[in-house]
């Protein structure tokens, strides 16, 4: 089993999992209040999107498809936060 | 020594005319010709004349039907005429692929090729045929009860999303098929993205339980993002099946010996040498 | 791969062949093409989910307050942990220690098997206390999006079985294929982190 602490896996694994842990406790912090708070929905939206990206970068490997595909994965990852900002605000 | 059919020859017309004459797999092309035209001539009728795309709410009261039925009654007609007739094109697609699948070197491949061309016909039934009958029928005489208006008015639109349960299956047998077929008559990353057509397709499901909002059947994810991705995949699937019709073996059968000349026994299939082996 | 066929005049110049082949040329952009496509679809759906939102805010809000973020907390840490495993089976896969990726491959299919009860576990329990698809338009986005997402969660767990013959029996043994069939496993993680993150933590 030790190919679970191979390539930095298992650090990246705990990372998302504090990542995740954050963006929750973020989240809790305002749950009494019942109005839209964007700067919270927002913050908690890029820190998903960056753990999107380890996925992608480290546990998929994206590395190995052609150049075109990484480029537009990231074009994804950056994109997608501009897309809800712009959606949450419209 | 076999006997070659004439050099192909330079001027337009010439060509075109070549072409019909001794190209092998002419038959092939005039059934691929029928998609682009048969869709185009369809997404016109579906866009300009009959008003099935983008739908109407399904909201609508009984005397809004009645005004969108008087208002829009020979638009709907003539739409739906000229359709009807640009569907006979898609028999022959269909044929087509149903016959390229039999093609393929997969386990029950007859059997995989006749499912898609049942799954075809049941989304033309429901999706063209039947909304096409019902919109006219009402179109026809707005001047009926607003009641039954309405009815037919809910059953085309209801009955053109029914189309997407059988599309679904289609998309399905097409990932399927085109995974595990050892001929690599279709790139694999074509069968991979039939799977997007099939998500997209199980969702306009949610049309037949709101009648509001994104989910309803005219709804920004139950119809746009459907549609914008079906026709998305469609242009892909018409380039890639061109390029398959280029490396996909024809049998050596009476028509395509007569127009290659006399050929005797001895000339290799057509095309044997372009399909990639197997990995 | 241009034929030499001199009988057969319509046959392809070497050129065309080529573009024709292009798409063997790197065997794991089959699987990406797929992935990055389904990511933008499912950014369309984000994006008009978001919208809605907007449009319809205090509606929302309130419906998010019923959702019980234990089960989306604990989701996200089972996927992730699947990724994890399964990131690490593909390692031991390319090690060529077969057993261990299969050992690795099986406790991927566990984790997402608990997802998969989770998930039904979560849904019920809201059925029961009455929030149906058709109570409002926030739970028309919770079922439609997880519902979503569960379809891809099933898709995954067939990649993982092919993975796991693939990993299993030496005559299928292909990297191509068994990478292939990781990715898609972790596109259904990487999914969820974001519906999670726009369901259960957005205020």
């Amino acid at each position: 089993m030790n190919y679970l602490f191979k390539d930095r896996l298992a650090l990246v694994w705990i990372g998302l999992t504090i990542l995740t842990y954050v963006s929750w406790q973020l989240s809790a912090w305002r749950q009494q209040e019942i109005q839209v708070d964007l700067a919270v929905s927002m913050t908690v939206i890029v820190l998903a999107v960056i753990k999107a990206r380890f996925v992608l970068r480290i546990f998929m490997e994206i590395g190995h498809a052609s150049r075109w595909l990484h480029i537009l994965s990231d074009v994804w990852v950056v994109g997608l936060p501009i897309a809800l900002l712009v959606a949450l605000t419209w | 020594m076999t006997a070659s059919p004439p050099p192909i020859p330079s001027g337009y017309l010439a060509k075109i005319a070549w072409h019909w004459r001794h190209n092998p797999k002419a038959d092939l092309w005039i059934a691929w010709f029928s998609i682009p035209i048969a869709y185009n001539i369809m997404g016109i009728c579906y866009f300009t004349l009959t008003h099935m795309m983008p739908p109407p709410t399904a909201t609508k009261s009984q005397a809004e039907v009645v005004e969108f039925l008087t208002s829009f009654s020979d638009q709907i007609r003539v739409g739906f005429g000229v359709m009807m007739i640009s569907l006979g094109f898609l028999v022959w697609a269909n044929g087509l692929i149903g016959w390229l699948i039999m093609r393929m070197q997969v386990p029950y491949a007859k059997a995989w090729g006749l499912a898609y061309m049942v799954a075809m016909c049941g989304g033309s039934l429901t999706g063209a045929y039947m909304s096409g009958f019902t919109l006219s029928l009402a179109a026809m005489r707005p001047d009926r009860d607003p009641e039954y208006s309405q009815l037919l008015y809910d059953v085309t639109y209801l009955s053109f999303d029914g189309t997407m349960g059988f599309f679904l299956f289609g998309s399905l047998i097409w990932t399927v098929v085109i995974l595990t077929d050892k001929s690599r008559i279709f790139p694999k990353w074509f069968g991979y993205t039939c799977i997007w057509n099939f998500t997209t397709e199980f969702l306009v499901s949610t049309a037949m339980i709101t009648q509001d909002g994104p989910f309803a059947w005219d709804g920004t994810i139950a119809f746009y993002i459907d549609t914008v991705v079906y026709i998305f995949w469609q242009i892909i699937y018409a380039i890639v099946l061109f390029y398959a019709i280029r490396r996909v073996d024809v049998p050596m059968d009476g028509f395509r010996r007569a127009r290659s000349g006399n050929v005797p026994q001895a000339q290799p299939e057509i095309g044997a040498s372009l399909a990639p082996q197997a990995t | 791969m241009a034929s030499k066929s001199p009988d057969s005049p319509l046959e392809m110049s070497e050129a065309e062949a080529a573009r024709i082949e292009r798409h063997d040329e790197n065997p794991l952009d089959g699987i990406w093409i797929f992935i990055v496509g389904d990511l933008f679809i499912f950014g369309s759906y984000f994006v008009t989910y978001a919208l809605w939102r907007h449009w319809y805010s205090e509606e929302f809000i309130a419906s998010q307050q019923v959702l019980s973020q234990g089960f989306g907390i604990f989701n996200t840490l089972v996927l992730l942990a699947s990724s994890w495993f399964v990131a690490a089976a593909i390692r031991a896969q390319r090690a060529g220690d077969y057993d261990a990726a299969g050992r690795l491959t099986l406790l991927t299919m566990g984790w997402g098997l608990t997802f998969v009860v989770s998930k039904l576990t979560e849904w019920v329990i809201k059925i029961r206390e009455g929030y149906t698809f058709t109570s409002d338009m926030f739970f028309q986005f919770y079922y439609f999006m997880t519902g979503v997402h569960i379809l891809h969660v099933l898709f995954g767990m067939l990649a993982l079985l092919r993975l796991y013959v693939e990993v299993k029996d030496p005559v299928c043994r292909n990297n191509d294929t068994a990478e292939s069939c990781a990715a898609f496993w972790h596109m259904v993680d990487l999914l969820w982190l974001v519906i999670f993150a726009l369901m259960y933590l957005m205020r």
